[in-house]
């Protein structure tokens, strides 16, 4: 056995790491369409980062490192979803699924744009409109939860949230457009 | 299905709450609708970009280090039982070459830096030389330390500063004025103070936190997102050029951006020490006067400028050839009376736990006998720091130094 000519040496360990690094973003979104709904979202990015490094070796320089990532965190994905599917979760059939996501990749260069619009829109909505969004994303709470907090029925919140969502999705597409056209 | 009902059965969907007829329903749409397709993609990038603007992307933590290496460990302990067993029947020796990870951190000092450095890590696995490791604790006294992160940060911290080394992407610094540079592969680099947490987003940006000042962040290059720890938990996003001091009841306040606060570089010389207060006795000149006297003698005419005394003193010329000094001309003697001036004059230029020094240098007439130096710096009738020495007979060329070290000192400036 070859311990020698299995290893990386420090500069090409810090190229796999920047690569890795550079498509946290754009991989965690994958895996997010992956999965919707699910949890553990976080805990598949960090094996699916985990088995990349372990299998860094294996890694071709020059060759798509994107689509070797993403093929390992799919591979992740099915593990945790028979998990999920056992404890009875239920979800799109799975061809569907990767189908869709698979329309929907982006490169980590998409996802930044879209990360800079979204800054952009954040800062657009009103104060309670923002509260409602920081309590469900930042805070992680649910809307039943935020609905005993503020007092305010899941369903309507439910529809708030749904336009929130939808003021967000057309502030984002707009400001993509306009990064697109000061390029 | 029109629109809303796609998106609201999409965010059902990504909520986790859809089943049954809404879910059969949503999935016959996806199958055969681009539009919806599109929809749904749509939704699970605003879906992962909501939770990454909350979360934020681990950089320095993408790979949890202490997990890969528990693995690879399991992973040779299996192979070391597969050759051990080879080894049984073949005979042969094998050895391993197992390679150990890079430090989290590895510092470097300017000369005349004085630190000191804890490692929550003990026995074999304790950091050994200038490395720290998560849990490591880092007080810098005088001097500055370069740190160099194994993910690229880089940074200048200039004492005094106290800072312990969190995580690999989490840097706590008490005290210290500090500047960084972080490269893109470690975007999402945090430093907290007692009064806010700095997340960089790409920059080289610099950091004051002093006890009793409120903390500041200023950036050159890039932005950099802060979260007030106090009040109202303000939350900001600094860009190139600006700088914020952490103000009352958890805001922000625009400051004057000051890159000269900061050192990008380690120094390579140890910065000269100010004298606040110096004095070689050189007035009035008593040159030519035989055993000028102050004190008991009450000869005042002879008294040395800004200084008092309650015991037999005076000044001495070289030209006497009694006492010589290098330093100017004259020296002061005592035969056992205290020597005093008052040191309010550069009050203002004293800084909080700064290190000062007091030394004097002290000779001996060859033809008397033995003595004691002391030297004392009081806050009115009270002593803060004392040094005391015996001077030497040989002594009469005053190299000899008693020096008073005060380290640190509070200081209060009204």
């Amino acid at each position: 056995m070859c311990f020698h000519c299995m290893s990386l040496d420090a500069r090409q360990q810090a190229e796999f790491v920047g690569q890795i690094t550079r498509h946290q973003q754009a991989l965690r979104g994958y895996i997010i369409s992956l999965m919707p709904g699910m949890e553990g979202v976080s805990d598949v990015l960090q094996e699916a980062n985990l088995v990349l490094w372990e299998k860094r070796e294996k890694f071709k320089p020059g060759t798509h490192f994107k689509a070797w990532a993403f093929s390992i965190a799919r591979y992740e994905v099915k593990a945790h979803r028979r998990k999920s599917l056992a404890l009875g979760m239920a979800t799109l059939d799975e061809d569907l699924i990767e189908e869709l996501a698979e329309r929907g990749e982006k490169t980590p260069e998409e996802v930044e744009m879209r990360l800079r619009s979204l800054d952009k829109c954040l800062g657009k909505l009103e104060d309670k409109q923002r509260q409602l969004i920081e309590h469900r994303y930042y805070l992680g709470s649910t809307l039943e939860e935020f609905s005993t907090e503020c007092g305010r029925p899941t369903d309507s919140l439910r529809v708030t949230l749904f336009r929130i969502r939808a003021a967000l999705k057309k502030c984002i597409n707009n400001e993509l457009v306009i990064e697109e056209l000061d390029r | 299905m029109n629109s809303r009902e796609l998106e609201m059965l999409l965010q059902d969907l990504f909520e986790g709450r859809l089943m049954g007829d809404d879910l059969e329903s949503l999935q016959h749409e996806l199958r055969t609708s681009p539009e919806a397709k599109d929809a749904y993609c749509d939704y699970a990038h605003l879906h992962n970009a909501l939770q990454l603007r909350n979360e934020g992307v681990d950089s320095l933590n993408v790979i949890p280090m202490e997990l890969a290496i528990q693995r690879e460990r399991q992973r040779n302990f299996r192979t070391a039982m597969l050759i051990s067993a080879a080894v049984f029947v073949i005979g042969l020796g094998v050895m391993f070459m197992i390679s150990t990870p890079p430090p989290t951190l590895r510092f470097a000092t300017s000369p005349g830096t004085e630190l000191s450095i804890s490692h929550q890590l003990t026995g074999e696995e304790a950091p050994e030389g200038q490395v720290l490791e998560p849990g490591s604790r880092i007080e810098v006294s005088h001097g500055t330390v370069e740190l160099e992160f194994a993910s690229g940060v880089r940074g200048i911290v200039q004492a005094p500063a106290s800072m312990t080394l969190r995580r690999e992407d989490l840097l706590e610094l008490d005290e210290g004025t500090a500047w960084f540079e972080v490269p893109p592969s470690a975007v999402g680099f945090k430093v907290s103070t007692p009064e806010m947490v700095v997340t960089d987003l790409g920059t080289e940006f610099g950091i004051r936190s002093r006890p009793k000042a409120p903390d500041e962040v200023h950036v050159f290059a890039g932005k950099v997102e802060i979260l007030h720890r106090k009040g109202v938990k303000e939350q900001l996003v600094v860009v190139t050029g600006q700088a914020h001091v952490a103000g009352p009841v958890g805001r922000w306040k625009e400051t004057a951006l000051r890159r000269d606060h900061f050192l990008s570089e380690l120094p390579r010389t140890e910065p000269k020490p100010l004298v606040l207060f110096e004095d070689s006795f050189e007035n009035p000149d008593v040159s030519g006067i035989t055993e000028p006297r102050i004190g008991r003698l009450g000869l005042t005419n002879m008294k040395p400028t800004g200084w008092t005394s309650d015991g037999d003193c005076g000044l001495n010329a070289n030209s006497s050839g009694v006492l010589k000094t290098p330093f100017g001309s004259q020296v002061m003697w005592s035969n056992g009376g205290a020597i005093k001036t008052n040191l309010l004059g550069f009050s203002e230029t004293l800084i909080g736990n700064g290190t000062y020094t007091l030394s004097v240098n002290v000779g001996k007439r060859s033809d008397h006998g033995g003595g004691t130096c002391t030297l004392e710096l009081l806050a009115g009738g009270t002593v803060l720091a004392t040094a005391s020495e015996a001077v030497a007979n040989s002594s009469t060329d005053f190299s000899q130094v008693v020096r008073l070290v005060i380290l640190p000192m509070k200081v209060t400036v009204i």
